[in-house]
């Protein structure tokens, strides 16, 4: 077990006063790199910025959608350092350095892949809004689960809101997938 | 652009010094952030109140690299660094193994995504999730104001039965209960240093404007859990409306001791009943020195909502979490329980 050990903050901690200690302020907008699908997208952004907002606004990647905004719909959701994530409540400035992956992601070109493939073979799009964050939950499930259970298929998309309930085309899809029922 | 974020300030901390340093810095100002899934939604609502302004510092404290660990020593305990994700600890092999309660209940927040990025230190201080807390056009008690709105207006679900004071929340954290059956203490850091608070000192009561008794420049640093004895059963059971995202209608944590089919000792937290982690010693009592039969426990489930104080529309509460009592302590007694 480590501990943190006595704190001396009568003077300023040590990590403040190196070389980097005017880097290391408090600021309103930074500059930094994003790897999104692979490519390093150097920007400035605003402190406040969220990720969704930066995808969307900043780099023009719209795939992600936006719904309420707050933790409570999943329509935001896209795969940080291999887990789902809500970009809605993800500072830009906290994602830098991570791995990101995005709907965009997914295609090569204009060439679906196979769970894409499969959502449009199984009608698995009504609005299609909370389509790119399904893609995104599943792609994150059958990658540690490659032949997943219904149940598993349930619970690895449950943070996202379907709000036209295509939840069992969408379920199907995923099976679909998962068992090599798409063809390519 | 949307922006529902005001203009803030941002800094990554390296260090707990200098989380610290800032926070002092800044004052009310400043505050941490963890996971955010609690905060960043708090300041998107513009929540405030005299003791809680609007963040305009922010100061990030998942890049302290000793923030993010689980270490466990045998025959001393587990200690995990307050940033850790729910999904780190629920997937970790050794709180599964040796702390398999807080595994269930780290399991049961909310939704994978969350679960992805939130932390214990957030679970354990993040805000009520009451309704009228969560809009800025109620100037409730929690916030300030003169008055609760929950009392007189909708409280079916996410509040008190326990009739304790004048905020009528229901503690939404569903690893405080586990951790509260399991003695854990909250290691904390502050301006002076740092100091280790028993988890039963945490949380504050309902009279209060914050609901543990972390200052705003103090932070959460670590979660230790001492070695339980080898013959503790425990189970986390919880009960909610969705089977993913809800806060707990009710939970239930129960540690127990068992030797020669005799209970030498429990203890039962309730959660999602009360403005804080609820143990209830007098059913702990009911069991302590019995022996494991379910008889037994139905008394000691009878017991633990006695004290039981409904507001008009949560009465289905009482039943609920007496029945969620038997099942817990029947399923850590290895006993099945009848349908
Ligand atoms: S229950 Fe508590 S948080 Fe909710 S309105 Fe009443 S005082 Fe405010
Ligand atoms: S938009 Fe992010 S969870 Fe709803
Ligand atoms: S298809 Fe419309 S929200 Fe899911």
């Amino acid at each position: 077990m480590t501990s943190i050990g006595e704190l001396r903050l009568h003077m300023e901690p040590k990590t403040l006063v190196d070389e980097n200690r005017h880097q290391n302020q408090p600021r309103r907008v930074r500059r930094i790199v994003l790897s999104i699908n692979g490519d390093s997208h150097s920007i400035e952004v605003d402190a406040r910025s969220t990720l969704a907002e930066v995808l969307r606004e900043n780099l023009r990647m719209t795939g992600t959608k936006l719904g309420c905004n707050r933790s409570e719909c999943g329509t935001c959701t896209l795969i940080m350092d291999g887990r789902t994530v809500f970009s809605c409540t993800i500072l830009a400035v906290e994602a830098e350095g991570k791995c990101i992956e995005t709907i965009e992601g997914l295609a090569s070109g204009s060439d679906l892949n196979p769970l894409q493939k499969a959502f449009i073979k199984n009608d698995a799009l009504q609005c299609g809004y909370c389509i790119p964050a399904m893609l995104m939950a599943a792609t994150a499930l059958l990658r540690v689960k490659m032949e997943p259970t219904e149940d598993d298929v349930r619970q690895g998309i449950a943070g996202v809101y379907c709000r036209c309930g295509a939840y069992p085309n969408i379920v199907r899809a995923v099976l679909d997938v998962s068992r090599g029922q798409v063809d390519c | 652009m949307l922006y529902e974020i005001p203009q803030i300030e941002h800094v990554n901390a390296r260090s707990t010094e200098e989380a610290i340093y800032w926070l002092s810095r800044y004052g009310d100002k400043a505050k941490v952030i963890a996971g955010g899934t609690d905060l960043l939604s708090l300041i998107k609502d513009k929540i405030n109140g005299p003791q809680m302004p609007i963040p305009e510092v922010l100061i990030n404290i998942k890049t302290i690299p000793e923030m993010d660990r689980i270490d466990y020593s045998p025959g001393k305990g587990l200690s995990i660094g307050a940033t850790t994700t729910l999904y780190d600890i629920e997937s970790s092999n050794e709180v599964r193994e040796k702390f398999g309660m807080l595994a269930d209940a780290a399991h049961e927040v909310a939704t994978n995504q969350i679960r992805n990025m939130g932390t214990i230190g957030g679970n354990l201080v993040q805000r009520p999730w009451c309704w009228y807390f969560r809009v800025p056009q109620f100037n409730c008690y929690k916030k300030g104001g003169p008055q609760c709105y929950a009392i007189s207006g909708s409280h079916k679900y996410y509040f008190s039965m326990l009739g304790l004071g004048v905020c009528v929340m229901a503690h939404p954290s569903d690893t405080a209960p586990a951790l509260m059956a399991l003695g854990a203490e909250i290691v904390v850091a502050g301006e002076s240093g740092q100091r280790r608070v028993p988890i039963d000192g945490f949380f504050l009561g309902p009279q209060e404007v914050f609901e543990t008794v972390l200052k705003p420049n103090e932070i959460i640093t670590e979660v230790f859990i001492p070695e339980q004895p080898p013959n503790t059963r425990g189970s986390f059971l919880k009960s909610r409306l969705r089977g993913t995202w809800d806060f707990a209608l009710s939970s239930v944590a129960a540690r127990l001791q068992i030797t020669n089919g005799s209970y030498d000792d429990a203890k039962i937290i309730l959660g999602g009943v009360a403005p804080f982690p609820f143990r209830v010693p007098l059913a702990e009592d009911a069991l302590r020195g019995k022996r494991v039969d379910e008889e037994v426990i139905s008394l000691a489930a009878a017991v633990a909502v006695k004290r039981a104080h409904p507001l008009a529309q949560n009465g289905y509460k009482v039943p609920l979490t007496q029945n969620l009592v038997k099942r817990a302590l029947m399923s850590a007694s290895g006993l099945e329980a009848e349908v």
